[in-house]
C-alpha cells in the first residue's frame, strides 16, 4: 500500500467520521432566539472533518519517509485483547494477579523467554500494585 | 517566612518534592492528583507548612513529567505533551543527563523568572487580568490552536485533522452552556467526558507498546552510550540558556502571562511557547532544534506554575486545578483569598514567595539530577522488560485517574487509534492540544455570544480581544508563508 493510498483511506475515513458527527448533531435540540444550542460546535467540528477529509483524498501527500512494513498482528492483538479482558477479570480476582499476567504476556510477546517473562511479570505487577496502593495511597 | 525556615517547613519541602517527583515521573499520575491526595494531610498541618509542601509537590511534579517522556516517550503531563518528542529525541542523541538537565535547569530558571515577576508585578498583572472577559479567553484559545496547527513539522492538513480529533473528543459529555449530553450514546459514564490524561496514556504510551509488538523489526533510536558526568546536567544546559537568553525570557514571560489567566495555566503556556519557537525555526529556514523547543516549553510551564497563584491569592479565582485545590484548603483553614489577604496575612504571602524561590533554586536541580540518574539507568533496561512495565503503568495509570474500569478500554482504544494515525503520518500532540483548548474555546464562545445576543462584531470591538485576533492572523500569515517555503503545503 502506498503513501497516496494510506492518505486517501484516512481522508475517506475522516469524511465519514465528519458526516456521522453532523448526522448526530442534527438530533440535538435547537433553541429559540437564534440560539443554535448544543449542536453548534459539533457541526463546526463535523464540517471541519469533512473538508479536511476531502482535501486529504484530493491532494498529493508529502510523506517521503513512508515505507511499507510487515506487521506481526497477532502479538499486538493478544496484548490488546488482554487489556480489554483485564477489567472483567479484575472484578473477580482483584487487580494484582490479572495485572501481573498481562505484564508477563507482554514481556513474553516482546521477546523474553517464558520463565523470565513470568518472573518479570510477577515482580512488575506486585511492585506497581504496592507502589500505587501503599506508597502513593492510590487505591486499585 | 518562619514556617519555611523551621525544621517542619524544610522537611515539608523535601518530602513534598520527593512525593511530587514520584507522581510526576509515573505516567498517568499528575501534579493535580498528587496535590489532591495530599489534602487529608494538609488539613492537619499549619498553612505555613502545608502551602510550601504543595508548592514543592507541584513544582517538582511538573518537571518530573519529563522523566517518563525521556524513558518511555509518554508525556507525564499535558504541559510536557508540547515538547515530549523533542525531549525524547534529544535524550537518544545527547543522553538523558543533558536533556533532563535542560528540562530541570530550564524549569528552575523559568520558575525563578516567574516567581520574581510574581513578586514584582502581582498588582499590575491583577489589573490586566481583571480586563479579561470571555471574549479575550475565546481569542486566547483560538491563538493557542492556531499556533499548534502551524507548529507541527509536517503537513498542516494532517495537523488540522489531529486537532479536529482532539476537538471532537472534547465534545464528548455534557455541553458546557446548556448541560445537554453529547456523543455519550446513553452511557452515563461518558457524561463526564473523556479524561485527557487517559487519552494521553493511550495515545503515547500504549500505542508505543503496540508499535513495538506489531513492528518488532522497527529500528530503535540508539541511546548515547558515552559516559556522562554531572557537567552534562549542570554545565551544558547553562551554556544553552545563556546563548538563548531572549528565548528563555520570552517563554517565561509568556508562561507568566498565560498562567495568571484563570483556567489557562501551565499547559497552554507551554504549548504556545513551543509553537512560537517552532514557527521561528521554520521562518529562519534552519533545521528543527530539539534543545531550544524543549527549553521554550520547560521554562514556560514552570513560570506559569508560579503565576497561576496570582488570581488565586488576589481574586480567589483558581489559575489551574492545583490552585483550585489550594483555595479549598484556604477555606478549610478559614483564610479568605482576595486583595485583603496581602494586608492581613503578609507572613503567609512572604513564605509563599520564599518557597517558590527555594523550590526553583534548590529542589529542581537536586531532584532533577536524581531523576536524570534514574532515567539513565532505565534507558538501558531491555526492551521487552521496558515494554511490559510501560503496559502495566498504562493500565494502572489509566484506571487510577477516576477509578473507572471503562478508562482502561478508552486507553486501549486510543492506543489503536494512535497507531493508525502514526502510520498515516498524522501528528499526535495536536490531539491533546484540541482536547485541552476545546472546552475553553466552546465555553467562552457561547458565553460571549449569549452575552452579546449573537452580535458577532462584539468579538472584535474590545482592544485586548482585537490585539489577540491580530496576533492569531499574524501566526496564520507567517505559518502559511513559511510552510509553503519549506514545501509542506498540504
Amino acid at each position: 500500500m502506498s503513501a497516496v493510498s494510506i492518505q486517501r483511506i484516512w481522508g475517506a475515513a475522516l469524511t465519514l467520521w465528519g458526516v456521522a458527527i453532523l448526522l448526530v448533531a442534527r438530533q440535538f435540540p435547537r433553541l429559540a432566539d437564534h440560539h443554535p444550542g448544543p449542536a453548534l460546535f459539533p457541526a463546526v467540528v463535523g464540517s471541519g472533518f469533512v473538508i479536511t477529509g476531502i482535501l486529504l483524498v484530493l491532494l498529493k501527500p508529502h510523506d517521503a519517509a513512508w515505507k511499507p512494513i510487515t506487521l506481526e498482528w497477532h502479538r499486538g492483538l493478544i496484548a490488546l485483547g488482554l487489556c480489554l479482558l483485564l477489567p472483567w477479570v479484575a472484578f473477580m480476582a482483584g487487580f494484582m494477579i490479572p495485572l501481573a499476567i498481562v505484564v508477563a504476556v507482554v514481556a513474553w510477546l516482546a521477546g523474553l523467554s517464558w520463565w523470565k517473562a513470568l518472573i518479570a511479570g510477577s515482580l512488575t505487577g506486585v511492585v506497581i500494585f504496592y507502589l500505587f496502593t501503599n506508597l502513593l495511597r492510590v487505591p486499585l | 517566612m518562619s514556617g519555611l525556615f523551621s525544621w517542619e517547613g524544610i522537611l515539608a519541602l523535601l518530602l513534598g518534592g520527593l512525593y511530587g517527583a514520584l507522581f510526576g515521573a509515573i505516567p498517568g499520575l499528575t501534579a493535580t492528583l498528587a496535590v489532591a491526595l495530599f489534602i487529608p494531610v494538609a488539613f492537619f498541618l499549619d498553612p505555613a507548612v502545608a502551602l510550601p509542601a504543595i508548592i514543592a509537590i507541584s513544582t517538582v511534579a511538573i518537571f518530573a513529567g519529563d522523566v517518563s517522556s525521556t524513558v518511555a516517550k509518554i508525556p507525564g503531563t499535558p504541559a510536557s505533551a508540547a515538547y515530549f518528542e523533542s525531549l525524547f529525541r534529544l535524550s537518544r542523541r545527547e543522553g538523558p543527563l543533558y536533556s533532563l538537565g535542560i528540562s530541570a535547569i530550564g524549569s528552575a530558571v523559568g520558575g525563578l523568572i516567574g516567581s520574581l515577576l510574581l513578586i514584582l508585578t502581582a498588582s499590575v498583572i491583577i489589573k490586566v487580568a481583571r480586563q479579561f472577559s470571555s471574549f479575550e479567553y475565546f481569542w486566547i484559545a483560538v491563538l493557542g490552536l492556531t499556533a499548534g496547527l502551524f507548529a507541527s513539522g509536517g503537513s498542516t492538513l494532517k495537523a488540522m485533522a489531529s486537532l479536529l480529533v482532539g476537538l471532537f473528543f472534547a465534545l464528548v459529555g455534557v455541553d458546557p452552556t446548556l448541560g445537554y449530553a453529547r456523543f455519550s450514546f446513553g452511557n452515563a459514564q461518558l457524561l463526564g467526558g473523556l479524561n485527557y490524561i487517559v487519552v494521553m496514556i493511550g495515545l503515547f504510551g500504549f500505542s508505543e507498546v503496540l508499535t513495538q509488538l506489531w513492528e518488532p523489526d522497527k529500528e530503535q533510536e540508539e541511546v548515547k552510550m558515552a559516559r556522562q558526568t554531572a557537567r552534562a546536567f549542570f554545565g551544558r544546559p547553562w551554556g544553552l540558556i545563556l546563548r538563548e537568553k531572549a528565548l528563555v525570557f520570552r517563554s517565561s514571560l509568556l508562561g507568566v502571562l498565560v498562567g495568571f489567566l484563570p483556567g489557562a495555566g501551565a499547559d497552554i503556556g507551554s504549548w504556545v511557547s513551543c509553537s512560537l519557537e517552532r514557527i521561528r525555526q521554520i521562518r529562519s529556514g534552519k533545521e528543527e532544534r530539539d534543545d531550544t523547543i524543549l527549553l521554550a516549553g520547560t521554562t514556560s510551564n514552570n513560570a506559569a506554575v508560579a503565576s497561576a497563584w496570582i488570581p488565586a491569592l488576589s481574586l480567589g479565582l483558581p489559575g489551574d486545578t492545583i490552585t483550585a485545590i489550594v483555595l479549598g484548603i484556604f477555606m478549610m483553614k478559614g483564610i479568605s483569598p482576595g486583595p485583603l489577604l496581602f494586608d492581613q496575612q503578609p507572613h503567609l504571602i512572604q513564605s509563599l514567595y520564599g518557597t517558590f524561590i527555594v523550590c526553583n533554586l534548590l529542589l529542581l536541580p537536586l531532584y532533577g539530577y536524581l531523576a536524570a540518574l534514574l532515567a539513565r539507568k532505565l534507558l538501558h533496561v531491555s526492551k521487552p522488560l521496558l515494554l511490559s512495565v510501560i503496559t502495566g503503568l498504562c493500565i494502572v495509570g489509566a484506571y487510577a485517574i477516576n477509578h473507572e474500569i471503562r478508562d482502561i478500554w478508552v486507553m486501549a482504544g486510543m492506543g489503536v487509534l494512535a497507531y493508525a494515525l502514526k502510520r498515516g503520518g498524522f501528528p499526535l500532540a495536536q490531539i491533546v492540544l484540541g482536547m485541552v483548548l476545546g472546552p475553553l474555546l466552546e465555553q467562552n464562545f457561547m458565553v460571549s455570544a449569549i452575552k452579546s445576543r449573537w452580535d458577532i462584531t462584539s468579538f472584535f470591538d474590545r482592544p485586548l480581544a482585537l490585539g489577540l485576533m491580530v496576533a492569531t492572523l499574524v501566526i496564520i500569515g507567517v505559518g502559511i508563508r513559511f510552510k509553503h517555503r519549506v514545501g509542506a503545503n498540504t
